[in-house]
């Protein structure tokens, strides 16, 4: 399937002229270089050239640099972030367990959905090298660090002034990815985005949204529950919490939402999931 | 002598209706299936169209641990 993808990307690439590739993640630099065979820079090797923007953070704070796994072995790039953080004015402290050293953040190999426990303990055995904030060359690791409540930054940040707010869950992930694809898919190609309508009034509460995201269940995942509902009227009505609950099932999942009716939609108050089948 | 084991049973005691047919889910017999394996339980039934219900607590607890000791093998 790599290989696949490689060659795929190969012809794409040839059908633009084979253009330079400058990659913002330093795994895909160097899985796009090897598996193309040419030379792709990285986002902040471009940066070092060009100087930076109007806007850019004048950082006076002292910061530690998290080395992206996607980095090891790579010394330039270790090198090359280095640089463009003490342009802009940071003040980098150097541990021990850094450069080709660097602990996994608890991120790859999703360790952070299939092990939440030891993805914690990864990103710990990351932030106890210091007590100062980190800057980090890969979102993964900016997004583990946040989560465990460590002040911590992408250099993207800082280079143009804006700051990534607080961690998404994984629905808010999955939307910002479609809303990228969509206005890329507008602005750059002009064809229409591919948007999936609801038909009806559809409120998650809080306390659900945290639920969801902890059991990793989708609001595509809900949406979804709630048409078969509207099809089929299978449901439960549980007269302790007086919440109505349906299923459905997708693929190899059966996701339970408790609701509420209201109005012509739902307030969906909780919801639940396993992939035994019941008969 | 058939000895039935039941993995799980619980006893809706009422508190569950069938939102369709109106009606108490009663305990009736069910099998959880998992990857080539089976297992019998009792779980809240509806007598008029065989809705199944699955509650949370059962779903978190002991469906979960036993899909991941499957899942491990």
């Amino acid at each position: 399937m790599f290989d696949n993808t490689a060659e795929f990307l190969k012809q794409e690439l040839a059908k633009l002229g084979d253009p330079k590739i400058i990659a913002g993640c330093p795994t895909c630099r160097k899985t796009l270089g090897d598996s193309s065979g040419r030379e792709v820079a990285g986002v902040w090797d471009v940066l070092n050239d060009i100087g930076l923007p109007e806007g850019a953070t004048k950082a006076h704070k002292a910061a530690s640099l998290h080395d992206s796994c996607g980095a090891r072995g790579d010394e330039n790039t270790q090198k090359a972030v280095r640089k463009l953080a003490r342009t802009l004015g940071v003040e980098l402290i150097e541990t021990e367990y850094s450069g080709d050293k660097s602990p996994c953040c608890g991120y790859g190999g999703l360790v952070s959905y299939a092990n939440r426990e030891v993805a914690h303990e990864l990103a710990q055995s990351c932030l106890e090298r210091t007590d100062a904030p980190y800057i980090t060359y890969c979102m993964a690791c900016r997004d583990r660090f946040a989560r465990e409540g460590r002040e911590s930054r992408h250099i993207l940040e800082l280079v143009y002034g804006t700051s990534a707010g607080d961690p998404p869950d994984i629905s808010e992930k999955r939307r910002n990815r479609l809303v990228l694809k969509n206005s890329l898919l507008k602005e750059i190609w002009g064809e229409d985005a591919m948007e999936e309508q609801l038909d009806f009034p559809l409120d998650i509460t809080e306390e659900a949204r945290v639920q969801m995201d902890e059991r990793m269940i989708l609001d595509t995942d809900v949406i979804a529950v709630m048409r078969a509902y509207r099809e089929t009227g299978d449901a439960v009505l549980d007269s302790g919490s007086e919440l109505l609950i349906t299923r459905h099932r997708i693929g190899n999942v059966t996701f339970w939402v408790k609701f509420e009716e209201q109005g012509a939609g739902y307030v969906v108050c909780g919801a639940y999931s396993h992939r035994m089948t019941v008969n | 002598m058939e000895t039935n084991k039941n993995y799980y049973t619980v006893d809706p005691l009422g508190k569950l209706t069938c939102k369709k047919c109106r009606v108490a889910l009663v305990k009736g017999k069910a099998t959880f299936a998992y990857l080539d394996n089976a297992f019998p339980v009792e779980l809240p039934v509806c007598p008029k169209c065989g809705f199944i219900y699955v509650p949370e607590e059962l779903a978190l607890g002991k469906v979960l641990s036993v899909e991941k000791a499957l899942e491990d093998k």
